[in-house]
C-alpha cells in the first residue's frame, strides 16, 4: 500500500481521500483513542500508532497493512454511536450513498449494508429502505461490507424513525 | 445535437458509426435488407434523405446534427428485436452479457435485458428488466443514454415468451432485517403514522428516550 505524500496529512486524511472511499465517515481521534471502542480488536501499537499519527510521510516508513481493517472495524462501530449516526444522516441525506436503482423507489436514497459483521466475506452494499432489498452500488467501491455491518441500516432507522419512507409496494 | 467529430470511423456506414458511440452497446445491428423492406417502416414519418443517411455505406461523419437518423433506426431497432432474427441477435448479447446484471444482491448478478418505459420517442431513457425479481431498474450511467423506445414496453417479455428456457427461477433469499443478528418486529418496519410531524415525545419514566437521543436534530 502506497502512501500519499501529501503536505500536513494524516492517515486517516489520506485514507478518506482514496478515490472509492467516499462511503467512509471520519471516525474522531478521540473515539480511536478511547480503549473501549477497541475492545475485542485484535492489533498492534504500531497499527495504532499509524492510524493516530496528524503527519504521514514517507518517514513514517513501511505502512503494517492492517491498518485499513482495524480503521474499518472501528468505523462499524462509530457509526453505531450517537455522533456516528448523526455522521451518517448528514451523508445519507446529501445522496453519499447513491439511490435505488429501482425505478419505482424513484430514485431514493440508501444506506450501506455489510452482508458480514467479518472481515474480508464480501463488500459494501446498499440498502433501500423504501423497497427494503440491498443491491450492488454503482460506484467502484472496494470496501468491505463489515466497515458497517448488517445491522447499520436498521439501527439508522430504528433510532431515526421519521426517515423511514412512506411504504410503496414496487410491485403493485 | 451534432455527432462527435472526434469519432473517425474510415470508410464507415452510418450504423458502423452509430453502433461504435460510447455508451451505445445496448443497440444492435439491423440488416440493411430489414430496414429496406418497406413493411418494416409502415407508419413510420421519416424524410428520404434521413433513411438515405442510415443507409450511407460511407459516411463521412460530416458534424451535422444526427437526431433524425438516430430516432428513425431506433424505431426500426424496436421493431427488429422482436422479430425472430433480432431475438436471436438480442439472445446472443445477453448471453455475453451485454446489458449487464441486476443489482440487486439476492438475484445474484443474474443477466437483464433493455426494456423501454414507453414506445414513444423521447419520454424517457432505457431502462433494464430483470427476469428473476421481475422488476425494472434503472441501469449504470454509462449505458443508460439510449431512448427507451429503441427497445420499447414489450422486448423483454417477447424474448421470453420466444425462448422460454432461458426464464431464470425467482430467487429465493430475501432480506431479513436484523439487529445485532436478532429480527426486527414488523411495527418497526412501518414509517411513522404522521411523517410531517415529529414524534410527540410522552413524558412518563417508563418510555423515556435515552439522553442521547435527544440531542439528536428535530427532522
Amino acid at each position: 500500500m502506497s502512501s500519499s505524500q501529501n503536505n500536513n496529512s494524516s492517515w486517516i486524511d489520506w485514507f478518506l481521500g482514496i478515490k472509492g472511499n467516499q462511503f467512509l465517515c471520519r471516525v474522531p481521534t478521540d473515539y480511536v483513542q478511547d480503549t473501549f471502542n477497541q475492545m475485542g480488536l485484535e492489533y498492534f501499537s504500531e497499527i495504532l500508532d499509524v492510524i493516530l499519527k496528524p503527519v504521514i510521510d514517507s518517514s513514517s516508513g513501511l505502512l503494517y497493512g492492517d491498518e485499513k481493517k482495524w480503521y474499518g472495524m472501528i468505523h462499524a462501530r462509530y457509526i453505531r454511536s450517537e455522533r456516528g449516526l448523526i455522521a451518517m444522516h448528514r451523508k445519507y441525506m446529501r445522496g453519499d450513498f447513491g439511490s435505488c436503482p429501482n425505478i419505482s423507489c424513484d430514485r431514493q436514497n440508501t444506506l450501506p449494508v455489510g452482508l458480514s459483521a467479518v472481515w474480508g466475506k464480501s463488500t459494501v452494499k446498499i440498502h433501500c429502505p423504501r423497497c427494503k432489498s440491498n443491491f450492488h452500488p454503482k460506484s467502484d467501491t472496494q470496501l468491505d461490507g463489515a466497515m458497517f455491518g448488517p445491522s447499520f441500516p436498521d439501527i439508522f432507522f430504528s433510532l431515526l424513525p421519521n426517515l423511514t419512507s412512506p411504504l410503496d409496494d414496487p410491485r403493485t | 445535437m451534432s455527432c462527435p467529430r472526434s469519432i473517425e470511423i474510415p470508410d464507415g456506414s452510418w450504423i458502423d458509426w452509430f453502433l461504435g458511440i460510447k455508451g451505445h452497446e445496448f443497440s444492435c445491428r439491423v440488416p440493411n435488407e430489414y430496414i429496406q423492406d418497406k413493411f418494416n417502416l409502415t407508419g413510420l414519418e421519416f424524410d428520404s434523405q434521413t433513411l438515405e443517411v442510415v443507409l450511407d455505406p460511407e459516411f463521412d461523419n460530416e458534424d451535422w446534427d444526427c437526431a433524425e437518423e438516430k430516432k428513425l433506426y431506433g424505431m426500426i431497432h424496436a421493431r427488429y428485436i422482436v422479430s425472430p432474427r433480432g431475438i436471436e441477435d438480442m439472445r446472443l448479447k445477453y448471453e455475453r452479457g451485454d446489458f449487464g446484471s441486476c443489482p440487486r444482491v439476492f438475484c445474484k448478478r443474474q443477466k437483464v435485458l433493455p426494456v423501454g418505459l414507453h414506445d414513444v420517442w423521447d419520454k424517457a431513457q432505457v431502462k433494464i428488466y430483470c427476469p428473476s425479481c421481475n422488476n425494472v431498474y434503472i441501469p449504470l450511467p454509462h449505458n443508460g443514454m439510449l431512448d427507451g423506445a429503441m427497445f420499447g414496453t414489450s422486448f423483454p417479455h417477447m424474448f421470453f415468451m420466444q425462448l422460454p428456457s432461458l426464464i431464470p427461477s425467482p430467487p429465493v433469499e430475501k432480506y431479513i432485517p436484523r439487529i445485532y443478528g436478532f429480527q426486527l418486529h414488523k411495527k418497526a418496519l412501518m414509517p411513522p403514522e404522521s411523517a410531517e410531524s415529529p414524534p410527540i415525545k410522552v413524558e412518563s419514566s417508563v418510555s423515556k428516550s435515552p439522553s442521547w437521543l435527544r440531542n439528536v436534530p428535530n427532522f
